[in-house]
């Protein structure tokens, strides 16, 4: 489908104060202006402060709808309860007891839980592994994650060859090495990516 | 003066701009092939002919640290496929977990309808932050990919381990599922739990290979060079530490 290009005042103007925006910055990076880099920072980490609030808005709106169409009700109607009790005791009590009970007897126990089944997700993933790609690169992928776990239990490090050689071998040579070429690879994307939204040819804020 | 800060980004920007050029006077695409883009390329097709849904999922980057250049990569591609599929029965979703990506989505998703001047059909919660915390994030994509019939689940961001709760949740809903991320322990999880996982530098590539640009492709070529670079530069400082220790 062809756009219509319809010509908005709000596009160019955005463009404009992006890039300049954005080379001022980068040019704080080439030639030091301690002052503009932080005023600049500044001004940006209290519109992310903003954008969380929004953010959390959004949640509940979005939740909220949900309850009033009747899609899901129970799940969306605990997330926009808890939310606004927990605003509230936050809010109300100074001494943040409810917000701490809150924290070690809800919070951090359901994220527990989720981690439980990840664990679950991810044994059952790299099962899965071998019967959806069966390749060689599936093999090491597998083989490295189980000799990995063995290796790095008391048992493992006890074992003459395996604890000693082998094991820092694996973590400190060809672990270490991997991540550093994919690092490398992640970087250079970052720097296009941060680049092409200077020159204007990425236009993340709707322009 | 900071030099070499400024050698990289001039460098940079005169490797883009040649091959912009470059690539302008000579037809056809010249792109390595990524057997997981043209698969996803094809599900688009598919997704938006049989009006089931796209879920692009932007993930957690904070748009101020260096894990906002994924993110930023994930919008392009929720511009694109906004573009292709937002007259279908089934316009597409994004999900976020930080709430500038929310709003930036959300704008995103609303500049690609006011383009095709479709602004009638876009509302606000295409664009959603589902959870502000790795796991509430998670938690929150689940039963979007179940409940608004997603068939092509996109993750294209910063997402760390709990990634393999979405893809989990995209199998068990029979999605297609591509992931690419940033992060080192969230690309070991992809790699294991997706069918089409894009390893490193191949989540900058997605731009090139959606045709959302000829800037896309030019700066993925000088990505190409640059690292062949740093490759060839590692390799003889490594012979030559070899020489040193020998002589």
């Amino acid at each position: 489908m062809k756009s219509k290009n319809k010509f908005s005042i709000q596009t160019p103007i955005a463009m404009i104060i992006a890039i300049v925006t954005g080379v001022t910055m980068l040019a704080t990076y080439i030639w030091p202006m301690p002052g503009i880099q932080v005023t600049l920072l500044n001004w940006v980490t209290i519109m992310a402060a903003a954008a969380l609030v929004i953010g959390v808005f959004n949640l509940v709106s979005v939740h909220g709808r949900r309850v009033i169409e009747g899609k899901n009700i129970v799940n969306s109607a605990a997330l926009v309860i808890a939310m606004v009790a927990a605003f509230f005791i936050k809010f109300l009590d100074q001494d943040y007891l409810p917000a701490e009970w809150m924290l070690s007897y809800l919070i951090v126990p359901i994220e527990s839980a989720l981690m439980g089944v990840l664990v679950v997700s991810l044994a059952y993933a790299a099962v899965r592994l071998i019967s959806k790609r069966p390749n060689l690169y599936s093999g090491i992928f597998i083989t490295t994650v189980l000799f990995s776990l063995v290796a790095n239990t008391a048992l493992g490090l006890s074992i003459p060859i395996i604890g000693d050689t082998i094991k820092p071998f694996v973590t400190h040579v060809l672990a270490s090495a991997g991540a550093r070429g994919i690092l490398i690879g992640v970087a250079l994307g970052t720097i296009t990516t941060g680049l092409r939204i200077l020159m204007g040819a990425d236009r993340p804020y709707g322009g | 003066m900071n030099l070499t800060n400024l050698i990289v980004v001039f460098g940079f920007v005169g490797l883009m701009l040649f091959f912009f050029f470059f690539n302008q006077r000579r037809p056809g695409r010249h792109l390595r092939d990524i057997p997981a883009y043209y698969r996803v390329g094809g599900a688009i097709e598919v997704a938006v002919e049989d009006g089931s849904r796209i879920h692009i999922s932007i993930g957690r980057g904070d748009v101020l640290s260096p894990q906002g250049a994924a993110a930023m990569v994930g919008l392009s591609m929720l511009r694109k496929i906004a573009t292709v599929a937002s007259d279908s029965d089934h316009p597409p979703l994004a999900s976020t977990g930080d709430g500038m990506l929310g709003i930036l989505a959300r704008d995103t998703i609303y500049s690609s309808y006011k383009a095709l001047n479709l602004t009638t059909g876009y509302k606000p919660n295409m664009g959603r932050v589902t959870g502000l915390t790795p796991f509430s994030f998670a938690s929150g994509v689940i039963p979007l990919v179940f409940d608004e019939r997603v068939s092509t689940n996109l993750m294209i961001g910063s997402f760390g381990s709990e990634a393999a709760l979405i893809t989990s949740a995209g199998e068990r809903s029979q999605a297609r599922t591509l992931a690419a991320t940033d992060n080192l322990p969230g690309q070991a999880v992809m790699y294991a739990a997706t069918q089409d996982p894009l390893i490193g530098e191949e989540l900058y590539a997605g731009g090139a290979y959606l045709d959302v640009g000829k800037m896309h492709e030019a700066s993925l070529h000088a990505q190409d060079i640059v690292r062949w670079v740093i490759a060839g530069a590692i390799l003889l400082s490594a012979l030559a530490g070899i020489l040193q220790g020998l002589f």
